[in-house]
């Protein structure tokens, strides 16, 4: 198993998944608010996601994800599609969800209360 | 036949249009005036059809894989702007050295002085007399903080062309990225960046007679894929790099352009060394003291950047006003100061001060090399006279040896 952190505004969310599972899917398992748009088809780039430890265990990234990542904003070296990033290995991860990503997740799921804004 | 005069040796500068790329971007002026982004009628697709026409002409003309990897800016200046702060800005985890060569545009220098102020290394990499970068001196300035090397493929100056497919070499097998501004001898001297190895390229339509405004940005997509961050934001146009409406009439141009360099590029190259040759022997055999600058095997075919000791540059211009060329200080002729180039090749303010660049192009013709030639050396002959540093080099005495009294 590998055990995968995410973070956003502050908050942590942390899951064991099996290796062969990808970022977004382990997201959805314990509800970290990561967007997806497109439904994880690598058509969007609002599951952008910085994997800030554990980048090398994952598959690397093929040109599919390159060119949507171009969509992206603020890319970095760090940067991954959640849909796109599978766990080839076990051992630690820890990813920043990006703006663009909260985005899109808190607009497609408005029970759900975004700390980022006052209410 | 009588010569018309003004007569234009200034290429390195700028070359006009040339009518075949005019007509093809007329239309796009006012028919075909579409925005290359709207995706939803035949305008915007009529736009997006002619600027991938031209990325795909683009990239055959330097050797490009993917027409993707062109990436249009407004010019070179922009273009090595954005190879240098967005490479740094997005590698910088990786390290923040930076190599570069002395001889280098001002686009270069001055990002990379920007870059020093953010915390940046740079290194400066001399040349030799003949303004030549080794590619061994690359490789020693290469530590494991290196994330970039950029080396201009041909100064705009001097003319010298730097070898390209050694440092490519090098940087590759040491896995740093490689940017070249290739503004001077793209389509004039062979430049392929699959085969040079090349990560990031800077290229102009003005320098290849297409408009100005308009140029591009070479970005690997394959082995290594390349990314910079952009440095302009906005709709994220341009795969995200360089977001803002495109110039499609100047990227039309900008297409017919490097599609005339590719059929025409090779025949224009031969046609120039002849008449640069020709102006370089009588220069030479009519006058005495005439020094070449630069590189003789390594030159871009119409540059001739020559020294007339003992006649000032800037009097010399003013002598041969008909004569549109420029003295060795280029693209800072606006102040008097001596090129920056000519200093890093060990060359003395006398000699610095009295170069005279002479850049053919295209539409240059013999009768004109000949009428510049006949000008220059009865000027140059007419300032000698007044000299007195030509007199006393007359009579027999090494200027170098004279002490100056200053008053």
């Amino acid at each position: 198993m590998a055990k995968v952190r995410f973070l956003a505004h502050g908050r942590d969310w942390t899951v064991a998944v099996p290796v062969g599972t990808s970022l977004l899917q382990a997201s959805k398992t314990i509800h970290a608010p990561e967007g997806d748009a497109c439904g994880g088809v690598c058509a969007c780039s609002t599951c952008h996601v910085y994997v800030t430890k554990g980048k090398e265990l994952l598959r690397s990234a093929e040109e599919e994800e390159e060119d949507i990542l171009d969509k992206a904003f603020d890319v970095k070296a760090t940067s991954r599609l959640g849909c796109q990033a599978i766990i080839a290995m076990e051992g630690d991860i820890e990813c920043e969800i990006t703006r663009e990503s909260l985005d899109a997740f808190y607009n497609e799921h408005p029970q759900e209360k975004d700390p980022r804004k006052a209410h | 036949m009588a010569v018309k005069t003004p007569i234009y040796m200034d290429y390195h500068a700028t070359t006009p249009v040339d009518p075949r790329v005019l007509d093809a971007m007329l239309p796009y002026f006012n028919e075909k005036f579409g925005n290359a982004a709207s995706r939803s009628h035949i305008y915007g697709w009529t736009a997006e059809e002619a600027v991938s026409t031209s990325r795909e002409k683009i990239a055959a003309l330097i050797g490009a894989s993917n027409p993707k990897e062109i990436v249009f800016t407004s010019g070179a200046t922009e273009a090595d702007n954005m190879a240098l702060k967005g490479v740094a800005e997005f590698y910088k985890d990786k390290g923040n050295h930076i190599i570069t060569t002395v001889i280098e545009h001002k686009a270069i220098l001055d990002t990379c002085k920007r870059l020093e102020k953010e915390g940046f290394q740079v290194t400066y990499l001399p040349v030799d007399e003949k303004g030549m970068v080794s590619a061994e001196s690359v490789e020693k300035a290469i530590t494991d903080k290196t994330i970039l090397v950029s080396v201009m493929l041909a100064n705009n100056e001097v003319g010298t062309v730097q070898p390209i497919a050694e440092i490519g070499k090098i940087t590759r097998a040491r896995g740093v990225l490689f940017h070249s501004d290739a503004v001077q001898g793209i389509g004039k001297v062979p430049f392929n960046v699959e085969a040079m190895n090349v990560d990031l390229a800077s290229i102009t339509a003005h320098k290849m007679y297409g408009p100005k405004g308009i140029g591009a940005l070479y970005v690997r997509r394959s082995r290594p894929r390349v990314r910079i961050t952009a440095q302009m934001d906005g709709g994220g146009h341009e795969f995200g790099m360089r977001s803002g409406t495109l110039n499609v009439p100047g990227i039309v141009g900008f297409g017919r352009a490097a599609e005339l360099m590719i059929t025409d590029g090779a025949e224009d190259a031969k046609k120039l060394v002849a008449l640069r040759d020709h102006l370089y022997k009588r220069l030479t055999t009519e006058l005495e003291s005439v020094n070449l600058n630069g590189s003789w095997e390594h030159r871009l075919p119409g540059n001739l950047n020559v020294s007339f000791s003992f006649v000032e540059g800037e009097a010399m211009l003013m002598a041969i006003k008909d004569v549109c060329v420029s003295s060795g200080s280029a693209c800072t002729s606006a102040s008097l100061e001596p090129s920056y180039v000519l200093h890093a090749m060990g060359i003395g303010d006398d000699l610095a001060h009295s170069s005279i660049r002479f850049g053919l192009g295209r539409f240059n013709t013999l009768e004109e090399v000949d009428y510049v030639a006949d000008l220059v050396i009865s000027k140059v002959n007419g300032l000698r006279e007044m000299s007195p540093l030509y007199e006393m080099h007359k009579e027999g005495i090494d200027l170098s040896t004279v002490q100056w009294a200053a008053h």
